[in-house]
C-alpha cells in the first residue's frame, strides 16, 4: 500500500529536497507577478506613450480598465475551471519569461521614449482647419521642414514626429496667422500647440488715410492705395486697394474701442472737425476698414509703407512702419503737403474683385 | 542756264504766288478793326486740385481756360479772349484760402477754393482783385470728389462762374484794357446865331459798336490830355455814357462824321458812376483850340451787353460807310 503523500511532497511526489527549493518554489510566484507587472506596466505605458506621440493606441483610460478586468476575470476562471496541471504549466510558462527580457524591453521603449516626441498642433478656433502646407516646423539647424504625420482627416490636429533628446530640443514653428516660434519638445510630454493660447499672433496693422487722401479713393477719383515692403532699398508691392476706407493689413479683428476718440481729437489738431461732415466721413471711413491679406503673414522687423496714390499719380499720403510684436497697431498716413511723381510703371492698377 | 539758276528763279517764283495769295488776309487784318485780344491762363493752386491731377495739370488748366475764355468772350464782348499766347494776359488761379497758414500748408485742413484774378500788361504792372473775392467752393465743400476733367471743368463753370462778381471784374481788372488808342471828339457849332463856342456833340471809339457789343448805360473812360496855358497839358480820365452806335446826321458839320458811322458813340456821363474818381469836363470844355486835345486812350468802365444780341444792332444803312461800317 503506498504511502499518503506527505504534506511537503510536490504534486509528482517529489520530495522537497532542500531549503533552496522552498525559497525558489516561494520566489517563483512572486517573480511571476514582478514580470506581470512590469509587463503590464509596460503595455499601459507603451500605449500611452504611442497614443500621445504616435496617435494610435487605446486612447481612454476605460479600455485599459476593461482590458485588465477581462485578463484579471479570465485568470480567476482559469484558477477555477482548469486542471491543476495545466495551471501550473501556465504559471511556469509565465514564470519562464526572464525578468531581464522585460526590463530588456523597458530599456528599448525608455530609449525610443526618451529620442522621440512629437509636437501637436491644433486649429485656431477661427480657423477651419490646418493644412499641411502652411504650418512649418523646421528644425533649428536646417530650413527643410518636417513634413507632419498623415492624417485620416483633415480635422484633425496636425502631429509631427520629431527627434529630440533627455532635456528637450528646440524647433522653429510657424502656424498661418502667427509669428514664427521656438518651441521646446521634451521626451514623453511632448508639446501641444494651441495656436490662439501658446503663439503670439502676427503683426496686424490699421492704416488710415488721411482725410484729403481718402476724399481720393472715392468711387471716380481714381485713387489707390499700395502697401509696399521694404527691405535695405528694394521695395516689394504687397496689396493695392481702392477702397474709400481704412485698411487692416494681417488678421482680421476688432478696433479697439478707445481708437475712435483719439482719431478724433487728431481730426481736431488738423482743424477738420471745423466741417462736420468731413469728421464724420473721416470716422467712418477709418472704423469700416477693408481688410487685406498680405501675400504671407508679417513679421516682427518687416517695414512697411503705404501710401494713396491719385488719379493723377502722385503721391499724395504715406506712412512708414516697422512691425513690432503687438497685435494691432494704428499707422495714420501723412498727407503730402507736396504731391510726389510716381514713375507710371510703378503705378498699381485696382484689383479687379473689388 | 545753269541749272541753280532755274532752280533760284522757280523758288522766287513760288514765293510770288504765296505772296499773292496771302495779300488779301493781310489786307483784311489790317484794316478790319479789332477788339484788344486777352489771353486768359489758368492756373492751379488749389491742393485737393494739384494733388488730384497731378500730371494732368496741364490739361485741366487748358481745359479751364478755354471754358472761361469763351466765357468771357460772351459775357464781356467789349475784349475778345483766347487761349493764345498774347501780350495782354488774365491769369485765372485756382486756389484756397483760409486766414492761418498752418491751415493753408495742411492739405487735410478745410479751406474756401477760390479763383484769382491778375491782369498782365506789357510795362504795366500787374493788377489784382484783392479787395474782393471770386468765391467757388465754401469751407464745407472742401472735400469735393474731383474725377474727370470735363465733369470737374462743368462743375466749375455751372459753380464758380455765376459768383464772379462781373462788375467789380470789368471795374477792377478789365477798365485797364485799352480798347483804342485814341477817339474822337466831336465838335458841333450851337444851333441858331450866334456863333459860339464849339460844343461837343459826343465821342466816337474807333470801333463798331456792334464789335463792342456795348448797349446804353456801359460807361467808358476818355483818357485825354487837355492842353493848359501855363502848364504841361492836364490828364484826365472822363466818363462817357455809351449810346450805342452812331448814325451821322445828314448834313454834319464835318464830311468825315460818316467815317465814324456805327461806332460806337458816347456822350459825357451826366452822372458818372461812384465806384471810381472821375475829372471834370469843364477844363476840356474852356479850350479854345479843341484840336489840341488829345484823346490818349478809351477804356471800359461800366458794361452792358447789347440785350439783343451784338450782331442784331447794325445800324440801318452803315454798310459801305467807311471801315467802322458793320462788319
Amino acid at each position: 500500500m503506498p504511502n499518503p503523500p506527505s504534506p511537503t511532497s510536490d504534486e509528482k511526489g517529489r520530495k522537497p529536497d532542500s531549503g533552496s527549493n522552498t525559497a525558489k518554489a516561494s520566489g517563483e510566484p512572486r517573480r511571476v507577478w514582478v514580470s506581470a507587472v512590469l509587463l503590464a506596466a509596460l503595455v499601459v505605458t507603451v500605449n500611452a506613450w504611442t497614443t500621445r506621440h504616435l496617435g494610435w493606441g487605446l486612447e481612454n483610460a476605460f479600455g485599459i480598465t476593461s482590458i485588465a478586468a477581462g485578463l484579471g476575470l479570465a485568470a480567476t476562471l482559469g484558477e477555477k475551471f482548469l486542471p491543476e496541471e495545466e495551471r501550473g504549466a501556465l504559471r511556469i510558462s509565465l514564470a519562464r519569461i526572464p525578468l531581464a527580457v522585460v526590463a530588456g524591453l523597458w530599456i528599448v521603449f525608455g530609449t525610443i521614449a526618451a529620442t522621440r516626441s512629437s509636437i501637436v498642433v491644433f486649429s485656431d478656433a477661427k480657423e477651419s482647419s490646418l493644412s499641411n502646407e502652411t504650418v512649418i516646423l523646421t528644425r533649428m539647424d536646417s530650413v527643410n521642414g518636417i513634413p507632419p504625420a498623415a492624417r485620416s482627416s483633415k480635422d484633425e490636429p496636425l502631429r509631427f514626429e520629431v527627434p529630440t533628446s533627455p532635456f528637450g530640443r528646440p524647433y522653429r514653428l510657424k502656424v498661418p496667422g502667427y509669428i514664427e516660434q521656438i518651441v521646446e519638445v521634451h521626451p514623453l510630454t511632448g508639446l501641444t500647440v494651441l495656436p490662439d493660447r501658446d503663439l503670439r499672433v502676427s503683426p496686424s496693422v490699421l492704416f488710415r488715410p488721411p482725410p484729403s487722401a481718402l476724399q481720393e479713393l472715392s468711387l471716380g477719383s481714381g485713387g489707390k492705395f499700395q502697401i509696399l515692403e521694404l527691405a535695405g532699398k528694394t521695395s516689394r508691392p504687397l496689396v493695392v486697394s481702392c477702397q474709400k476706407s481704412s485698411f487692416l493689413l494681417g488678421r482680421e479683428q476688432e478696433i479697439p474701442s478707445g481708437w475712435p476718440e483719439l482719431w478724433k481729437l487728431e481730426l481736431d489738431v488738423s482743424g477738420v472737425t471745423a466741417v462736420s461732415s468731413m469728421t464724420s466721413a473721416a470716422l467712418l471711413g477709418w472704423h469700416h476698414y477693408t481688410p487685406l491679406r498680405p501675400p504671407r503673414d508679417l513679421t516682427p522687423d518687416m517695414v512697411l509703407e503705404a501710401r494713396v496714390i491719385s488719379g493723377g499719380n502722385a503721391i499724395i499720403a504715406r506712412a512708414r512702419v516697422r512691425l513690432r510684436t503687438d497685435p494691432l497697431i494704428d499707422v495714420p498716413l501723412a498727407a503730402e503737403s507736396t504731391p510726389k511723381a510716381l514713375p507710371p510703371k510703378e503705378v498699381p492698377s485696382c484689383p479687379a474683385t473689388e | 542756264m545753269s541749272r541753280d539758276r532755274m532752280m533760284y528763279r522757280r523758288v522766287l517764283r513760288l514765293n510770288a504766288v504765296a505772296c499773292c495769295l496771302l495779300w488779301p488776309l493781310r489786307l483784311a487784318s489790317q484794316e478790319s478793326p479789332a477788339r484788344p485780344v486777352v489771353q486768359v491762363i489758368f492756373h492751379v493752386e488749389a491742393a485737393q486740385y494739384k494733388a488730384h491731377y497731378f500730371d494732368r495739370l496741364d490739361a485741366f488748366s487748358k481745359e479751364a481756360a478755354k471754358k472761361l475764355a469763351a466765357r468771357f468772350r460772351d459775357d464781356f464782348a467789349f475784349l475778345d479772349f483766347t487761349t493764345d499766347p498774347k501780350p495782354i494776359r488774365m491769369h485765372v488761379i485756382l486756389a484756397n484760402r483760409s486766414a492761418s497758414d498752418t491751415c493753408m500748408q495742411n492739405p487735410d485742413c478745410p479751406k474756401e477754393t477760390v479763383l484769382r484774378l491778375e491782369l498782365e500788361q506789357p510795362d504795366l504792372a500787374t493788377l489784382l482783385n484783392k479787395d474782393w473775392i471770386w468765391g467757388y467752393l465754401e469751407l464745407k465743400d472742401y472735400a469735393i470728389t474731383l474725377s474727370e476733367i470735363p465733369a470737374d471743368i462743368e462743375h466749375l463753370e455751372g459753380l464758380a462762374y455765376p459768383k464772379l462778381d462781373t462788375s467789380r471784374f470789368v471795374i477792377d481788372l478789365l477798365s485797364h484794357v485799352q480798347l483804342a488808342p485814341t477817339g474822337r471828339l466831336l465838335w458841333e457849332q450851337p444851333a441858331g446865331p450866334p456863333a459860339g463856342k464849339e460844343q461837343l456833340a459826343g465821342v466816337a471809339v474807333p470801333l463798331p459798336a456792334t464789335l463792342l457789343c456795348a448797349d446804353q448805360h456801359s460807361v467808358l473812360v476818355l483818357r485825354s490830355e487837355i492842353p493848359q496855358k501855363f502848364t504841361q497839358p492836364l490828364k484826365a480820365d472822363l466818363a462817357v455814357d455809351a449810346q450805342g452806335p452812331f448814325i451821322p446826321p445828314e448834313n454834319p458839320p464835318d464830311e468825315s462824321w460818316k467815317n465814324e458811322s456805327g461806332n460806337l458813340f458816347g456822350v459825357p456821363a451826366a452822372e458818372p458812376p461812384t465806384s471810381r474818381k472821375w475829372d471834370r469836363w469843364d477844363p476840356m470844355f474852356a479850350v479854345e483850340d479843341k484840336k489840341q486835345i488829345r484823346v490818349t486812350g478809351v477804356f471800359m468802365h461800366a458794361y452792358r451787353k447789347m440785350d439783343t444780341g451784338c450782331a442784331a444792332a447794325v445800324p440801318p444803312g452803315a454798310a459801305g460807310l467807311g471801315p467802322g461800317g458793320g462788319q
